[in-house]
């Protein structure tokens, strides 16, 4: 089924509930690795993932289908995930990463040398420039397509790829020092 | 595109750029997910969709409901307000219906009228009262006078004056 189809069900009264399965049965499992990535605990993310779908519900008709539907949910999920991550950074003592991405700890588990691998990567991450991190993220954790990360970032498919493939080595060639230390 | 197809174009994308970031484990999605989660997911943001449109519609009507509790339970409610309101309604009826005073016009008594009245009242008064209305009645004092005239009465003034003042 096609993103206009699911929309078209959605908007139409009869079928609105049908058409909103099609749409969760599509992308949620994308959109929860997204919102999990920035949130840590599944609850949380399934809080956020099913505020995604209630807010795309009431807001379809605000879809204009010059993205796709992955990028539109993509944008309403993140902005859900962040906007609750900065609510428990005010709340908490302990502050959380800064980066988009949680790495480690939580329900997520890993041994003590993928661990140690998580905080040097996180530790890359950080290295890069804003735009670089964004794109990098979006690409190799989100598996976002170019056409999806240039609709949301507003850049070309040309430079996407090229800023990924900076980030992606000078990542790698962090993560090689690191290592040698 | 399917997502595993997806997965296996983006790992073979970082293997051609960055060898060493390729099949990591942290690439892979990981963290514990309940039983079918993703299966009872629309079930339970229908369920949300429909109990938020329900509470919507109860909200609407609740300000009503509240109101009509009150209205019903509160007896001391209603009479106070049916008070009022009859106070209300009585004060608009009595201002659209109330005849306009009357406006005394001073120019339609009659002299005769106006006369007995002035008898009538002047009964009432004793001398003092009297005394001071004709102190008021200056007409005579402004009247023209002679020189002659005017001289006596000052004399008669002046002769006064020191004859009081042999008394103190």
């Amino acid at each position: 089924m096609t993103d206009t189809e699911i929309v078209e069900m959605i908007m139409d009264d009869r079928q609105q509930n049908k058409g909103l399965r099609h749409l969760m049965s599509t992308y949620s499992e994308r959109l929860y690795w997204v919102i999990r990535r920035i949130v840590e605990s599944h609850d949380d993310t399934d809080d956020i993932l099913q505020n995604t779908f209630i807010k795309a519900f009431r807001n379809i008709h605000r879809f204009e289908s010059r993205s796709s539907l992955f990028t539109w949910l993509y944008r309403i999920a993140t902005n859900e995930a962040l906007t609750f991550r900065k609510m428990m950074l005010r709340k908490a003592t302990q502050p959380m990463p800064e980066s988009g991405m949680v790495l480690a700890g939580g329900a997520v588990s890993h041994s003590d040398n993928e661990e140690q691998m998580l905080e040097k990567l996180d530790a890359a991450l950080k290295s890069l420039p804003e735009r670089q991190r964004q794109v990098f993220e979006m690409r190799y954790y989100d598996e976002l397509s170019y056409a999806d990360i240039g609709q949301l970032l507003g850049l070309s498919e040309g430079a996407l790829k090229a800023s990924y493939h900076h980030a992606a080595k000078k990542v790698e060639n962090y993560l090689v020092n690191m290592s040698a230390h | 595109m399917e997502n595993g197809k997806r997965h296996r174009e983006i790992e073979e994308e970082i293997r051609d750029i960055a060898p060493g970031l390729s099949g990591q484990p942290y690439r892979k999605h990981a963290g514990d997910i309940p039983f079918r989660y993703f299966e009872k997911l629309s079930d339970q943001v229908i369920q949300r969709l429909a109990a938020s449109s329900s509470a919507e519609k109860s909200g609407q009507t609740g300000w009503i409901q509240w109101i009509t509790q009150q209205w019903y339970s509160r007896r001391v409610l209603i009479v106070s307000m049916a008070s009022v309101l009859s106070v209300i309604l009585a004060t608009g009826l009595w201002l659209f219906t109330a005849k306009p005073l009357p406006v005394m016009d001073f120019s339609q008594i009659n002299p005769a009228e106006a006369r007995s009245y002035l008898i009538s009242c002047a009964g009432e008064l004793d001398d003092v009262q009297l005394s001071m209305l004709n102190d008021q009645d200056l007409g005579e004092e402004f009247m023209p006078v002679t020189d002659e005239e005017l001289k006596g009465v000052i004399d008669e003034y002046l002769y006064q004056i020191p004859s009081e003042n042999q008394f103190n």
